[in-house]
């Protein structure tokens, strides 16, 4: 099709009354009153093109405002692999994310399971991408304070899933979809595993210095959620994800996850930095509510005592904790990569 | 109620009378006070039949049957505190009021846009006041603007404590809504910087809303002794049964002020205002984001779009992400609200004769052309 603004009003009138939407494109360079419309279906199908002139600019964004409003992203899809988690507010899914002339990738879907759930859904989804920002932010001041000094990257977006979109599926009786990626760490979903997996089903404890290493990046990560004032994400080890051959960690869920409103009050924040300890201490083998954990063989004293300290509350500040924790682990093993280490629970 | 609507230019002819008289926007009502003559009748709280009643035009056809002639009504009341710092408030809500009504009204995701607006402005002091409350009628048209110039703010200071106990009980008890009996809830907005009182006084309930305040209550629907008054928590507990009610507290105020509101309200119901400048904003955000016509997503575009600077709508989204998302859309009736053009039996019945009709209309209007190939 071919015409301008009233023909083009005409076929826009039309098309929105269908189950179609447009995606305005410049067509070319040369030409800066000339634009193309490609029209598409509800599944992204090209249905036709539109060639227009628009002579002001004014013009143009009236027609653009006519412009039907599709419900996500043009171009990104999904197709379900999986069910692999339900709450009481939504069902998790692995799935393929399609993005319009990209590989397909796996992914996270949550769908909130009734319209009442789409508000925690929203609300996780606008708070990731806020935290991305931030992370961005803090990685871009960061550098420059060290500029010309050899540093390693924060990399804070590591630890939370990137949202690829969230929207209202009409298909799905309006409820909430976000689709959420891990493609920093992990290339399939099933190369990350749930840190309690490792001793509730299969049956095995981490060594201290596997520990060390999933420890200090969950720190990492509070030092990073305390200075953004995010608070209530689930520390628990079912929450933690870690890909045992590219060391990585991350939180998986965080619907559950907010801003806080003033300073963060220093009991909640050394509850969060227990709470991951105790985790952790949990697949080393241990029960983190005794609070018996014992030097042995490969967990030198110096390390119990620090991860004593820090389930029993006493660092409040996760810059400190994470500081004092990382002092103690470089005086005994220094810097080096260490392979995961596990080991069935028979050999304790 | 009737079949006037709110336009920009009925506004600014109200706006212009007040700059004519000169002085404050309330300078009407204040100049009544100062002649002794008391508050006027149209903001008096024991006037009018003291409960105040929210509902849809409805025009009797020659068959006997009725038929509605607008949008259901959506009542929205805001409660301003009027005391020493707030002084002005009632002259900022006077000014703001247009972009306020636009917000809420005009545009795709305009959060009202489906229902007949209703507003009720209702501005308190103190106990100490000449007059602790003063509560307009629900209007819909250039009226919400006369009756704020008729109040008489306190524009002082009294006791530490403020009196808005008095504006919630008559939100709770003496408010009469339709949009409540169709299964939805109103909205309400208290707007102070300083803590509430707790409770409530059989005598100033009097002094207040007249001789025949319980009986009003019963008569609307609730039952309640003189000798057995509700505490302010269980006012706010109630009114959270018909209202989607929050307390916007300004930010400049001290923490505990806000801690005490959120004791009461519930901390998903306060909101701490960035600025008193975008309070029109901030509703107008809440009931979008209430409504569901708006996702946290959309509203720092949504706001921009008002003009409102990229930094100061960051702020205002994450002043109010932690309210209940999607709280009226996920009420029962949210799509099955008798609309324009319903018929009804009567004046006061609630249910459409064509309800069943209207329903399927609905429930296809809603539904995909394309059958999902898999329920998640």
């Amino acid at each position: 099709m071919e015409g301008g603004p009233g023909a083009t009003r005409r076929a826009l009138s039309h098309i929105k009354k269908s189950n179609q939407y447009l995606i305005l494109l410049p067509f070319t360079k040369t030409l800066t009153n000339q634009y193309l419309f490609v029209i598409k279906s509800a599944d992204d199908k090209v249905l036709s093109h539109l060639h227009t002139t628009f002579y002001s600019r004014k013009t143009m964004n009236e027609t653009v405002e006519m412009l039907p409003k599709k419900t996500h992203s043009p171009g990104v899809g999904y197709e379900i692999i999986k069910q692999i988690g339900v709450s009481d507010a939504f069902t998790t899914y692995a799935c393929i994310i399609r993005r319009a002339g990209k590989p397909d990738r796996e992914g996270i879907l949550k769908i909130a399971n009734s319209v009442a759930m789409n508000g925690i859904l929203d609300r996780e989804a606008d708070l990731l991408r806020d935290m991305r920002f931030e992370s961005q932010s803090i990685e871009e001041e960061y550098k420059e304070a060290n500029c010309g000094k050899e540093t390693f990257n924060l990399n804070y977006h590591f630890t939370f899933p990137k949202v690829q979109d969230s929207f209202i599926c009409v298909e799905q009786g309006g409820r909430r979809i976000n689709l959420l990626s891990f493609w920093n760490i992990a290339d399939t979903i099933g190369e990350l595993e749930p840190l309690s997996h490792i001793r509730d089903r299969l049956g095995c404890r981490i060594d201290a210095r596997s520990s060390a290493w999933i420890l200090g990046k969950l720190l990492k990560t509070l030092v990073f959620t305390h200075s953004v004032r995010v608070v209530g994400v689930s520390f628990d080890g079912d929450n933690i994800l870690i890909n045992r051959d590219k060391h990585f960690v991350a939180l998986f869920d965080w619907s559950m996850a907010k801003r806080a409103t003033g300073k963060l009050d220093p009991k909640l924040k050394a509850a969060e930095i227990a709470e991951v300890t105790k985790s952790v201490v949990y697949v080393m083998g241990f029960d983190p509510e005794d609070g018996k954990i014992r030097a042995t063989a490969d967990l030198p004293e110096e390390y119990a005592v620090i991860l004593r300290r820090l389930i029993e509350g006493r660092e409040s500040r996760a810059v400190e904790a994470h500081k004092k924790f990382y002092a103690v682990v470089e005086s005994l093993w220094g810097r080096k990569f260490h392979s995961f280490t596990s080991f069935t629970t028979e050999k304790n | 109620m009737g079949d006037r609507e709110y336009t920009r230019a009925a506004y600014e002819r109200v706006e212009r009378e007040v700059t004519d008289r000169g002085g404050p926007s309330t300078s009407a009502g204040e100049q009544r006070h100062r002649e002794g003559r008391g508050l006027d009748p149209l903001v008096d709280p024991k006037c009018h039949g003291v409960v105040r009643i929210s509902r849809t035009f409805r025009k009797q056809q020659p068959d006997g049957t009725w038929v509605q002639q607008k949008d259901p009504a959506m009542l929205l009341e805001t409660r301003w505190d009027t005391t020493s710092s707030m002084r002005d408030n009632v002259d900022i809500g006077f000014q703001v009021l247009p972009r306020l009504h636009d917000l809420l009204t005009k545009g795709d995701h305009a959060p009202l846009r489906r229902y007949e607006l209703q507003i009720i402005n209702s501005i308190f002091g103190d106990v100490c006041d000449d007059y602790v409350l003063c509560r307009t009628t629900a209007e819909m048209d250039e009226k919400i603007a006369e009756l704020m110039t008729l109040m008489v703010p306190c524009r002082d200071g009294g006791d530490a404590t403020e009196d808005p106990d008095y504006g919630l009980f008559a939100a709770a008890y003496l408010t009469w809504a339709e949009i409540v009996k169709f299964g939805l809830k109103s909205y309400d907005f208290t707007i102070t910087d300083a803590p509430y009182r707790g409770r409530i006084d059989y005598d100033q309930l009097k002094r207040i809303f007249g001789e025949s305040v319980i009986e009003k209550v019963t008569t609307n629907g609730f039952k309640m002794r003189s000798v057995d008054l509700p505490t302010t928590q269980e006012i706010v507990d109630d009114l959270h049964k018909t209202a989607h009610a929050f307390a916007l507290i300004l930010a400049s105020e001290k923490g505990s002020v806000s801690e005490c509101w959120r004791e009461l309200f519930g901390e998903e119901h306060v909101v701490v205002l960035p600025s008193m400048e975008l309070l029109p904003e901030v509703q107008a955000v809440i009931a979008g984001l209430t409504e569901a016509t708006l996702s946290l997503g959309d509203v720092a575009d949504f706001l921009q779009a008002s003009n409102v600077p990229k930094e100061m709508a960051t702020k205002v989204k994450r002043a109010v992400s932690h309210i209940p998302l999607g709280a009226q859309a996920a009420l029962p009736n949210y799509t099955s609200i008798p609309k324009k053009g319903a018929v009804f039996g009567t004046k006061n019945d609630i249910v459409p004769l064509d309800a069943g009709v209207q329903k399927r209309a609905q429930i296809g209007a809603g539904k995909s052309n394309k059958k999902p190939s898999q329920w998640l």
